[in-house]
């Protein structure tokens, strides 16, 4: 099996600190021996846009693509896809997909991704998708990675909003040994708007490694970044968190919010809220909760009777219902529960 | 059935290296109503706690046995299991979560059987009736935003959908009004019956009205210093814990 080091992804806008340990991840991706017929070069207008991993990831998406899609969302018309974008993956068979997605003026577009472990092999996704929101347009985005603890996984993404657009990231990143995404919006059109509702869960010795940006460039524009995430085991998770707004970007608003429950001792825990502002006018917010769970709370759940792990499944599910609650699938929904119930079995 | 449900002999008990259970004993059968009176830092609270198996207290010495079987070392979610159930003097939130859901989970879990769901929704509407609590509350996170009242009332209508064996009411009238005392006092009526029991922790008689009262103790310092019929309640309302305290002291 052929490998490839990205040696520089999900890097920080601004650099911090080389001890600790945040500015940049290191990742090693399987190239596939099959790829899929692809354009030469990515069409001009997906081109420019750029993503949370970075150039390298962007990179090794396109050039060792197996799944090439391309969504056209035609103006003022509907589209939505949650079925033929679901992957079930296994070991010896990498899979790289790359998913352009176009919403033109007006239209209302869901899409759904996710990807599962076909077998308990040593599985690899790599995945890069970008988006244009063209003006009004709204975006709903929905990436689901429930890999077994042997998969390794990146997701890149990008996405380019005009006027009066709104796009949505959710993301559920609970499986795998690895798992290491990046998201930038770039909010370039007058009160375009940017949501990102992350979900995460560590456990036994999973490496998580997680990059968004908001970049405000346009007036009047909005973003809510939410991380929510439970840690076991030895797992290691680096979250960062980018508000960017540049001059010109007057009057508008980013805020970025990430809880973190803690189950162990043991786990690796770092948090990177940043905000830039060469922008005055401008509101900035950051918050962040990270904790044990509360002791109290947790005996009055098992003063009813649940076991131990019955009532950490069940405080993580609330933490995690208005993500989950976004995907649009019931049995997939219900796939996630099912999933994280087997997680706590194994770490409650 | 056991003729006794709960026995607990010569239990000490601390929190944070403080005894505060000092060799207390108590036998509750079942059908019986039981009143925990005493002074505040007593150890009544302590006491539902330790029966519960709350990891913050450390029993020292001495023994819990439910229906004959030694509890001391159990998991508090096994006791729940066995019956036993505890109304708290703080509820605690649970963002996210329904009360609902919360009530079908807990269910399932003390059943160990899987829920009939119309049965459920049908007994869940005619107790919250009971209860003068409003339909809605049920799809509300638990506790999230419920006034003191409809926190303990929350708490009677798992009592009643649960219905445990033995349930202990921690304080549950304090800080209610005097109609919200008289619904929660009708739901603690229509829990009792001949095979279950219960442990009312109270400052206050008006709780008690409707019921049938089988023994009062008074605890004081950790440990029963006086057990009597429902009389002694009304001498604790004229003289006040201290001659009881003092009579125990000579």
């Amino acid at each position: 099996m052929m490998e490839e080091q990205l040696k520089n992804i999900n890097t920080l806008p601004a650099l911090t600190w080389n001890h600790l340990g945040v500015n940049r991840a290191k990742f090693t991706a399987q190239r596939p021996e099959k790829r899929a017929a692809v354009p030469a070069t990515m069409p001009e207008a997906f081109a420019k846009i750029e993503t949370g991993m970075g150039k390298e990831a962007e990179t090794f998406a396109e050039q060792n693509c197996t799944a090439y899609h391309v969504i056209e969302a035609e103006e003022n018309q509907e589209y939505t896809n949650t079925d033929s974008l679901r992957y079930s993956l296994t070991g010896g068979d990498p899979v790289v997909d790359v998913t352009l997605i176009h919403a033109h003026a007006g239209s209302r577009v869901t899409v759904l991704q996710s990807y599962t472990s076909g077998d308990d092999s040593a599985c690899f996704h790599g995945g890069l998708t970008k988006i244009i929101a063209e003006k009004g347009a709204q975006v709903r985005l929905v990436q689901v990675q429930l890999l077994n603890s042997a998969g390794r996984h990146f997701d890149d993404v990008g996405f380019l909003l005009d006027d009066g657009a709104h796009a949505e990231i959710i993301q559920a990143e609970l499986g795998g040994q690895c798992a290491y995404s990046g998201c930038l919006a770039l909010l370039q059109g007058y009160q375009s708007s940017f949501g990102a509702d992350t979900i995460y869960l560590g456990d036994g010795t999973r490496k998580l490694d997680l990059n968004y940006v908001a970049r405000h460039t346009g007036k009047k524009t909005a973003s809510e970044m939410k991380a929510s995430g439970a840690l076991f085991g030895q797992s290691d998770k680096i979250y960062r968190g980018t508000i960017d707004f540049i001059c010109g970007a007057a009057r508008s608003t980013g805020h970025e919010t990430e809880n973190t429950l803690l189950f162990s001792p043991k786990v690796r825990n770092r948090t990177v809220p940043l905000i830039l502002c060469s922008e005055e006018d401008v509101d900035g917010q950051h918050a962040a909760t990270i904790g044990k769970i509360n002791q109290e709370r947790l005996f009055y759940l098992l003063s009813r009777g649940l076991t131990e792990a019955e009532a950490k499944q069940l405080v993580i599910e609330a933490q995690f219902a208005p993500a989950i609650a976004k995907v649009p699938d019931e049995s997939l929904q219900k796939t996630i529960r099912n999933y994280l119930g087997r997680r706590m079995q194994l770490d409650g | 059935m056991a003729d006794k449900l709960l026995e607990v002999s010569g239990l000490h008990a601390s929190v944070d290296g403080k005894e505060i259970l000092n060799g207390l004993n108590l036998t509750v059968s079942p059908g019986e109503t039981h009143v925990l009176m005493g002074p505040n830092g007593a150890g009544k609270s302590t006491l539902g706690n330790v029966i519960l198996g709350n990891p913050e207290y450390k029993v020292n010495a001495g023994k819990i046995l439910f229906e004959g079987e030694d509890i001391t070392k159990e998991k508090t979610d096994a006791r729940a299991r066995r019956g036993i159930f505890m109304s708290f003097q703080s509820p605690e939130e649970v963002p996210g979560v329904t009360l609902e859901d919360f009530l079908r989970v807990s269910k399932r879990a003390v059943t160990g059987k899987p829920l009939k769901v119309f049965a459920f929704q049908k007994q869940l509407k005619k107790t919250m009736e009971s209860l003068s609590m409003d339909e809605s509350y049920a799809r509300r996170y638990l506790n999230v935003g419920f006034s003191g009242g409809e926190k303990k009332k929350a708490e009677i209508l798992q009592m009643l959908i649960l219905q445990p064996k033995l349930a202990i009411l921690d304080e549950t009238d304090s800080g209610l009004d005097v109609d919200a005392v008289r619904i929660v006092s009708e739901g603690i009526r229509q829990y009792k019956n001949e095979s279950n029991a219960l442990l009312i922790i109270t400052h206050n008689a008006k709780i008690l009205e409707n019921l049938k009262v089988d023994a009062v103790h008074v605890l004081a310092d950790g440990k029963i210093i006086r057990t009597g019929g429902p009389e002694l309640i009304d001498e604790i309302s004229r003289t006040g814990f201290r001659p009881l305290e003092e009579g125990a002291a000579q």
